[in-house]
């Protein structure tokens, strides 16, 4: 939205700023070239919530058995041909 | 991250700007130069988008939020260092119009921070309203009555002087 200047508004925008201290460009660009460069790091609360959060999961990952240890647990147990036949003997002998 | 020959660029087209508008908000010289300085340590570390409809408006916009900060930082120091006009304005050969310049710098440390930053913005970097609401995040029609209630109480308070050296 652009709107015209009156010649109030005119006459102020004739203005020119004052120029900076020639000095200071050199000093300014140069602190900026020298300083170090920032890396992302995530503010302090957000990062112990994070590491907090990855706790809960990894310890409740390994409390938790997983769904293959619990289908082989429901499983009936599978009995060797060889403890089969020991088993039935036993039973055999034990019988009156 | 800028190449050296850009950031030197944009000091030279952009650092008295910058540092007049923090100014105009921290009101203090060393603090508005300490936040030109973090300007550029900033402006070196990012990359400036490669299409930008106004470069001015998109770095005072960066510089507002830095001088936000330090407000919030510094609340207690702001009204204590608001005392003195800032020199804000070039001086001019012709002695009435080197007097209206320092009465124009008088008349704007009296103007409320949100008015004179936004006449500031509109008068003497050239954005338009939607810019400066984009620069100050602030509504369109904020910004613009801000601007309009600036401009009528700067006009009351150089109105003396400015119509004697109107022609």
């Amino acid at each position: 939205m652009k709107t015209p200047f009156d010649s109030f508004e005119n006459d102020l925008q004739q203005l020119d700023l004052r120029e900076l201290p020639a000095h200071w460009k050199d000093e300014i660009l140069a602190k900026a070239h020298s300083a170090p460069r920032r890396r992302f790091a995530p503010p302090r609360p957000l990062a112990i919530a994070l590491a907090a959060a990855w706790a809960v999961i990894l310890t409740l990952a390994l409390l938790t058995p997983s769904p293959r240890d619990a289908a082989v647990a429901q499983k009936p147990p599978v009995f060797a041909p060889d403890s089969l036949f020991a088993l039935n003997q036993q039973l055999t002998r034990s019988l009156p | 991250m800028p190449h050296a020959s850009q950031l030197e660029r944009l000091y030279d087209a952009h650092a008295a700007g910058v540092f007049h508008y923090l100014n105009g908000i921290v009101k203090s010289e060393a603090d508005a130069k300490d936040l030109l300085q973090d300007f550029f340590i900033k402006l070196a570390d990012v990359s400036l988008p490669a299409h930008l409809d106004n470069e001015r408006a998109y770095l005072l916009r960066i510089a507002h939020r830095l001088a936000i900060d330090w407000l919030r930082r510094h609340a207690s120091r702001e009204k204590a260092e608001s005392v003195h006009p800032q020199a804000v304005f070039a001086s001019q050969e012709d002695p009435d119009a080197d007097h209206f310049a320092r009465r124009v710098e008088s008349a704007l440390h009296q103007l409320p921070a949100d008015q004179r930053s936004i006449a500031e913005l509109k008068l003497w970097h050239g954005l338009t309203f939607d810019q400066i609401a984009e620069v100050q995040r602030i509504p369109l029609n904020t910004a613009a009555s801000r601007y309009r209630y600036a401009i009528e109480k700067l006009r009351c308070l150089l109105r003396p002087l400015y119509d004697d050296i109107q022609p």
